[in-house]
């Protein structure tokens, strides 16, 4: 229990420092979210009023304690005569496309969550499967398949493998939309449909890693004395299949855990080849027109996502692995020792 | 204290990655996979130092349009996207560049920025992770935290974020390497700080700590010897995630800015061509495979042959 608390009083430590970096950053960067408000010709006295209006004329640690504030009461832009209203949980208001950066993010997230928990269920089934099925037949043909797409999958970037399948599937063989989204609301066989190709992609290149940890693990878990007296006491080879896999359930929960945190990593790729309306695609639009509360919003979602799942894969830990639960120290709950570092995008987005 | 002159021989160590001296590891590399892996490397960086030699050679080079080779709706004439013995890969649609020269000076940038960034985090990584496992006590706290903190940023997110900071006449190369490299450093930092916990608890450093020595002369005689394996093998193994993140980022428009070649924009601006112009996507997707796969199956192979504890 103590551990626990201390477990998320960490998190919420790493995400205060996360959002007081990315603060400072992007408030000491010189662009001026003012001047493109401030209309054609700018005085100087237009611009002064634009910065007082939009919170611009403190220093960046009042307005890092006002954002944070804003978060829990909301917040007022301007006074007097022209009023904006940001209601809580308020995370800034783009003065471009007038809409408090809340709504812009609500109005995406489910297009970039559609596309990463159907990847990461995906890449989970078929990465465990073709792991468990490689490792019952070490150095099998299935083995050596499985192995040989999965280095391959470790090298072919997403965008790559995306934009063949959009060639492959969509163009020549008119099998799937090349892209766009549907509201799961408006029918979720069209949903799905457009789906499919991104789900694909994404889970192909991460289901590599899964196949490739099942893979390994499972062929210690099978050397092992406890699989050796199974056997011998006349076990059948798919109970004892069930009890190595049982083994692996931590680190393949903690594995899920961070795939869905880092969500928008993979998705942010995806929704550009498939031209999907996610929050990738809306950080990528607000970059380009230099939207600064759009691009802090999404940052701060993107850290707060892999912050939740770093911690609830910790907290997760000791429900799966009952040594834990009586009060033994986890090894170091990290996955950077414990997992392939593959891409530096996958693992730390 | 250490000084930037102790972790100077870190990038020694790094260096030495192509030709580990133990013989066993040597012979690991003539299986026919590696050696293949390793000749296409060779082959990726004698082309990023020599592209415009190289361009030359087919009579071209990646800034010259050339109009001739595009139809009326601007893409390119003739058999696979404009193969032909004048442009071997063709000719990039709309502009009619050379899409040879293209390809063979987009591995510049891959390979100097994947390169460079992976010798940034690998330093960083290197020291923090030593100072961290040698002092322990609070230092060790506040690199761990740094970790936790550098690992809680959604890179990509963060990446794409911080590109509307940069002035367009901004170096991007230069930029992308520092991005990669500040957030490439948590995963090195955990094993090599791992490891020197281990090592400055053998009899022989305590001995040699109770003689007197500094903690400069435990750094470079002691602890780096003994992580240099590890060091190396991770360091490899990173590296075609690099070169790919580079790549992420050019395609995704916010990494190096035309007219500078990248595998990765030339991907990018293959999308509005698919239709008309498969071949345009096919050569740098190719290139950016074959090379980051090269890297990743010399990596593998270091790997298995040096066999460090703490990397899989």
């Amino acid at each position: 229990m103590a551990l626990s608390l201390q477990r998320v009083a960490r998190s919420l430590g790493v995400l205060l420092v996360v959002v007081g970096l990315t603060f400072a950053i992007f408030y000491v960067a010189p662009i001026d979210p003012a001047l493109r408000m401030c209309g054609k010709p700018c005085s100087p006295e237009d611009l002064e009023a634009a910065r007082g209006f939009m919170g611009f004329d403190k220093p960046w640690w009042v307005q890092l304690g006002t954002f944070l504030g804003a978060i829990v009461t909301g917040r007022t832009f301007g006074s007097a005569d022209v009023v904006v209203e940001c209601a809580a949980p308020c995370l800034g208001y783009s003065f471009q496309l007038h809409q408090p950066v809340t709504a812009l993010l609500a109005d995406r997230f489910p297009v970039s969550l559609s596309i990463a928990l159907g990847a990461v269920a995906l890449q989970a089934v078929f990465g465990i499967a073709a792991g468990a099925l490689a490792a019952r037949r070490q150095g099998g043909i299935l083995d050596r398949v499985v192995t040989g797409v999965s280095v391959i999958a470790a090298s072919a970037p997403a965008f790559v493998v995306g934009l063949l399948a959009v060639v492959v599937f969509a163009l020549r063989l008119d099998l799937l939309p090349s892209g766009g989204y549907e509201p799961f609301t408006e029918g979720p066989l069209e949903w799905a449909r457009h789906l499919v190709l991104p789900w694909a992609t994404l889970a192909f290149l991460n289901g590599a890693i899964y196949a490739r940890l099942v893979r390994s693990s499972m062929i210690e878990q099978l050397g092992l004395d406890y699989v050796r007296t199974a056997r011998a006491s006349g076990l059948s080879e798919r109970r004892i299949d069930r009890y190595a896999l049982r083994n692996l359930a931590l680190p393949l929960t903690t594995l899920i855990a961070l795939d869905i945190g880092a969500l928008l990593g993979g998705t942010v790729i995806t929704e550009r080849i498939f031209g999907q309306p996610g929050l990738g695609a809306l950080l990528l639009d607000a970059t380009s027109t230099a939207d600064l509360p759009v691009i802090v919003g999404t940052t701060l979602v993107g850290s707060l996502l892999i912050v939740l799942a770093n911690l609830s894969a910790d907290l997760a830990r000791p429900l799966l692995d009952r040594r834990l639960a009586r009060g033994g120290r986890s090894r170091r709950p990290s996955t950077a020792t414990t997992l392939p570092d593959q891409n530096p995008q996958e693992t730390t987005s | 204290m250490m000084t930037t002159s102790d972790a100077l021989p870190v990038e020694a160590a790094a260096s030495t990655d192509e030709r580990p001296s133990r013989a066993p590891v040597w012979r690991s590399f003539l299986r026919p996979v590696p050696a293949t892996a390793a000749v296409v490397v060779v082959i990726s960086l004698l082309s990023a130092i020599f592209a415009s030699q190289l361009s030359a050679l087919s009579g071209n080079d990646p800034f010259t349009y050339h109009a001739d080779a595009l139809g009326p709706d601007t893409s390119p004439t003739g058999f696979f996207g404009g193969v032909s013995a004048e442009h071997w890969f063709g000719v990039e649609p709309g502009t009619g560049r050379d899409l040879f020269s293209l390809v063979v000076h987009g591995a510049r940038v891959s390979l100097l920025v994947g390169i460079a960034s992976t010798v940034l985090a690998t330093v960083i990584g290197v020291v923090l992770g030593i100072v961290a496992g040698a002092v322990g006590g609070i230092v060790e706290k506040l690199v761990d935290f740094a970790t936790d903190v550098t690992l809680g940023f959604p890179f990509l997110i963060f990446a794409i974020a911080l590109s509307a900071l940069f002035p367009l006449e901004a170096p991007r190369a230069l930029l992308l390497t520092l991005v990669i490299g500040m957030f490439g450093w948590p995963g090195i930092a955990r094993v090599v700080a791992a490891e020197t916990r281990v090592i400055v608890q053998q009899p022989y450093v305590v001995a040699s700590r109770v003689m007197g020595a500094r903690f400069g002369h435990l750094f470079r005689h002691q602890v780096l010897p003994n992580v240099a394996s590890t060091v190396i093998v991770y360091s490899c193994i990173s590296l075609p995630g690099r070169i790919s993140a580079e790549a992420t980022l050019s395609f995704l428009g916010v990494g190096v800015l035309p007219p500078t070649p990248s595998w990765g924009r030339s991907i990018g601006d293959a999308i509005s061509w698919l239709l008309v112009d498969p071949a345009f996507l096919l050569f740098p997707a190719a290139a950016l495979f074959v090379v980051t796969f090269s890297f990743n199956i010399l990596g593998d192979t270091l790997r298995d042959a040096l066999d460090p504890r703490g990397v899989r």
